[in-house]
C-alpha cells in the first residue's frame, strides 16, 4: 500500500494505492491523525485501491467519525469491487461515495 | 599449510601448526641464515687478520734475521760467491740443480766457514719463530730461478747452488721493492703447495741487492690455525642461534601465543557455557592480557563485545519470555472464544424438525469470525452469523460482547430487525476504538418453516429451493457499531429490516464470512459469489455436515498453496418439516 496526500487550505485529498488491509490499515490510522486536524474537506481517491478488508473500514469509520466533528468526508473513484464491499457492510448507507 | 582446518586437528596437530612453532621455525630459519652470514663475514675477517699477522711476523723474522747476519758473519761474499759460480756455468751443465757434479761447482761456499754459521743462525730463527723455513737465497731473473745459498730445512736442506723454478712477476717483486711496507708473495709450487714467501733483502757495500733472507710459511699451517678457530666459532654461533630462538619463541609464546589462547580459551568457555545455560559470567573481562599492543586491545573490544551481547541477550530473554507469555494467553483465548460456540453436533439431537451445522477455522490465533444458534422458546430457532473488523485480541473481545448482546437481545422476544437495533444503540455507545462487527440473524419457527431475518452488513446468504442454490435477496442494512443510531435515524428507510422466507422440508439455508468469497490464490484471485454459487449447485449432497466440508475442500482446491488471510466460518440449516 502507498499512500498519497495533496493539501489545499483545508482541504486534504488522500489517495491510498494498493491494499488497505489487517496489516497497512495502522500506517493510514496513523497518517490520518496526524493530518486531519484543521481539515475541514477530506476526499479519498480509491482510483488505485485494490482491497479493502474490515481493518480498512475501521480506519475509514474513524475518518467519518472524525470529519463529522469538523467538516466533510467523501470517497472518489471508487472502484465497482471496492464498492461492492461498502454496499455488503452497509457502509454507503452512511459514506458518501462517487463511484468511478 | 595443514590439509585440515584448525577445528578438526587435535591436540599435538595445534601445537604443531601453532603461532609458537612457527616463530620458532623461523627464528632458527633466520638465525641460521643470520649465523652463517655472521660466520662468513666473521671468517674473512679472522683471515685476513690472521694472514696479515703471519705476513706481519715472517717479515719480522726474516728483517730481525738479516739484521743480525749482518753483523755477525759475513754474508754478501757467500752469496756473491755462489751467485758467481752459478752464472759462469753453462745451461747444459746447471740444468740438473740434483746433479753432483752441479753441486761440485759450490764445494767452496760450502766449505766456508761463514756457510755453516749462517745456517746455524737461520736455523735459530727458524726454530724460534715457529716457521716452515727461514734461509738465505738470491734470485735470477735471467733463468728465473731462485738460488739458495744457506738452507736449514730440517725436511731436506737446499745446498748453495741448488735452484728452483720461480714466476718471474715475483722474482720482479722481490728484486724491485722500494723497501715500503712487507715484501712478501704467495705462490703456489709443486714442491711446497700453497706457500707465502716474506723476504728481506741484504745488501752489499756498492748498495745492490746480493741475496735475500726469506721465511716461508705453508698455508697448510696457516689452515691448522685458522680450523681451531672455525670451530669454536661455529660451536659459538650455533648456541648463541639455539639460545636465540629458545629465547625468542619463549618471549613470542609469552606475549602473543598465550594472550591468544587466554582469549581463544575465553571464547570457547563462552560457547560451552551458553550451551549449558550457565548463568552468564564475565569471560572476556577477567582476561589478565596486559601486552599493551593490538592483542591487550583485541581482548578489551572482546570484553565490550561481550557485555554488549549479555545485555543483548537478556534483552531478548525478556522479549521471548514476554511473546511466550503472550503467546500462551492468545492460546488460552483461543480455547475460551472457541469454547462459547456450541460446537457439539449433532447440536440437538432430539430434534427431527431440523439439523444444524457450523464451523469456524480461524486464520490468526484469535479470530473475530462467531456463529452461534440456540433456542429462543419451544418453536423458535435463532441463527447468527457475525465478523468483527479486525483481527486478534480487540476483534476477540468485541465479539464476546456482540455475541452476549445479540444471544440476549433474541431471548427477549425481539424480532430480527428489533435486535440489529438495539444491539447496534448498545455497542455503538462506548465504541471509542471505532470496531464494528457484521452480524447475519434468522430466527427459524420450527414448526411452519417460516423464516425471519435481518441483514446487518453481512454476506448474502444462499438458499437451497426446489433442487437449485440462489442467494437470498437482501435490503439494507449497516454493520453493527459502525454508525450511532441517531446518525442512522437521519436515513430515510429504517436500516434494518425484517425479510422471510418460508423454508420447505429439504431446503438449505447457507451462511457464510467474507473469507469464504474473499480466499484468495498466491495471484490474489478471489474465490468469490459467482465460484461458490457454482460449488453450492456442484455439491453431491445437502446434509449440513457433509455440505460445510465439500464447500471448505472446493475453497482449499481454489487457494492452494496460499496461506489463509481470514477467519472461514460457514453455518448451515436444513429445515427438515414437522413430522
Amino acid at each position: 500500500m502507498t499512500i498519497d496526500k495533496f493539501s489545499e487550505d483545508s482541504r486534504l485529498t488522500i489517495a491510498v494505492s494498493g491494499r488497505l488491509d489487517t496489516s497497512t490499515a495502522p500506517e493510514l490510522e496513523a497518517e490520518l491523525k496526524n493530518s486531519m486536524p484543521g481539515v475541514t474537506e477530506l476526499i479519498f481517491d480509491f482510483e488505485a485501491l485494490d482491497y479493502i478488508s474490515s481493518a480498512g473500514l475501521r480506519v475509514l469509520l474513524f475518518a467519518q467519525k472524525t470529519m463529522m466533528r469538523q467538516g466533510s468526508m467523501k470517497l472518489v473513484n471508487v472502484s465497482e469491487v471496492i464498492y461492492e464491499i461498502f454496499e455488503v457492510t452497509g457502509f454507503s448507507e452512511i459514506l458518501t461515495i462517487e463511484q468511478a | 599449510m595443514p590439509e585440515k582446518s584448525v577445528r578438526e586437528m587435535n591436540e599435538a596437530e595445534r601445537r604443531f601448526y601453532s603461532i609458537s612453532a612457527h616463530v620458532f621455525h623461523a627464528t632458527i630459519i633466520g638465525s641460521v641464515i643470520l649465523g652463517l652470514v655472521a660466520f662468513l663475514v666473521g671468517f674473512g675477517l679472522y683471515a685476513y687478520a690472521l694472514a696479515g699477522q703471519y705476513i706481519g711476523e715472517s717479515f719480522g723474522l726474516s728483517k730481525s734475521c738479516a739484521a743480525i747476519m749482518d753483523k755477525a758473519a759475513d754474508v754478501t761474499p757467500l752469496a756473491e760467491e755462489v751467485m758467481r759460480v752459478y752464472r759462469s756455468l753453462p745451461e747444459e751443465e746447471r740444468k740438473n740443480p740434483e746433479d753432483p757434479a752441479y753441486l761440485e761447482r759450490f764445494q767452496s761456499v760450502i766449505n766456508a766457514e761463514d756457510q755453516a754459521y749462517v745456517t746455524a743462525i737461520l736455523n735459530e730463527f727458524r726454530t724460534a719463530g715457529d716457521v716452515y723455513d727461514v734461509y738465505l737465497a738470491m734470485y735470477d731473473i735471467d733463468t728465473e730461478a731462485i738460488v739458495y745459498i744457506a738452507d736449514p730445512d730440517p725436511e731436506g736442506p737446499c745446498p748453495p747452488g741448488y735452484w728452483e723454478e720461480t714466476d718471474r712477476k715475483g722474482i720482479e717483486k722481490f728484486l724491485n721493492w722500494d723497501g715500503e711496507g712487507k715484501l712478501y708473495d704467495i705462490d703456489r709450487t709443486d714442491h711446497y703447495g700453497w706457500l707465502c714467501t716474506a723476504g728481506v733483502p741484504l745488501k752489499g757495500a756498492d748498495g745492490t741487492i746480493k741475496a735475500f733472507v726469506l721465511t716461508d710459511i705453508r698455508l697448510k699451517d696457516f689452515a691448522s690455525g685458522l680450523k681451531s678457530f672455525l670451530w669454536q666459532f661455529f660451536i659459538a654461533v650455533s648456541l648463541a642461534n639455539a639460545a636465540f630462538a629458545v629465547l625468542f619463541s619463549l618471549h613470542m609464546k609469552k606475549h602473543l601465543v598465550k594472550p591468544i589462547t587466554d582469549i581463544t580459551n575465553a571464547a570457547q568457555q563462552y560457547i560451552d557455557d551458553r550451551k549449558n545455560h550457565v548463568e552468564s559470567r564475565a569471560h572476556f573481562s577477567n582476561l589478565d592480557i596486559h601486552t599493551g599492543d593490538e592483542i591487550e586491545n583485541l581482548s578489551l573490544v572482546m570484553a565490550d563485545m561481550e557485555k554488549d551481547a549479555v545485555a543483548y541477550f537478556e534483552e531478548l530473554m525478556a522479549v521471548t519470555a514476554e511473546k511466550e507469555r503472550i503467546g500462551t494467553e492468545l492460546n488460552l483465548a483461543t480455547r475460551i472464544q472457541a469454547a462459547v460456540l456450541p460446537s457439539t453436533f449433532p447440536a440437538f439431537p432430539d430434534r427431527e424438525e431440523f439439523d444444524i451445522y457450523a464451523t469456524m477455522d480461524p486464520a490468526k490465533e484469535v479470530g473475530g469470525d462467531f456463529y452461534d444458534f440456540f433456542m429462543i422458546d419451544d418453536t423458535h430457532l435463532a441463527m447468527v452469523i457475525a465478523d468483527v473488523s479486525g483481527k486478534g485480541i480487540p476483534a476477540a473481545l468485541f465479539m464476546m460482547t456482540s455475541r452476549t448482546m445479540l444471544k440476549d437481545a433474541a431471548l427477549m422476544g425481539l424480532d430480527p430487525a428489533g435486535i440489529m437495533d438495539r444491539v447496534n444503540a448498545q455497542l455503538s455507545e462506548s465504541n471509542s476504538y471505532f470496531m464494528f462487527v457484521t452480524v447475519w440473524l434468522g430466527i427459524l419457527d420450527i414448526t411452519t418453516g417460516r423464516l425471519e431475518y435481518s441483514d446487518a452488513g453481512h454476506e448474502q446468504t444462499l438458499l437451497y429451493q426446489n433442487g437449485s442454490w440462489s442467494f437470498l435477496p437482501r435490503k439494507g442494512g449497516v454493520a453493527l457499531a459502525a454508525f450511532e443510531p441517531e446518525l442512522l435515524a437521519l436515513e430515510k428507510e429504517p436500516v434494518f429490516v425484517n425479510k422471510e422466507i418460508i423454508l420447505q422440508p429439504g431446503d438449505l439455508i447457507y451462511q457464510y464470512t467474507d473469507g469464504v468469497t474473499e480466499a484468495m490464490t498466491a495471484e490474489r484471485e478471489q474465490f468469490g459469489m459467482n465460484r461458490l454459487l457454482a460449488a453450492a449447485n456442484e455439491a453431491p449432497s445437502t446434509k449440513p455436515e457433509e455440505f460445510l466440508p465439500y464447500i471448505r475442500g472446493k475453497i482449499d482446491e481454489f487457494v492452494q498453496e496460499a496461506p489463509q488471510f481470514d477467519d472461514i466460518t460457514m453455518l448451515a440449516l436444513q429445515y427438515r418439516g414437522k413430522k
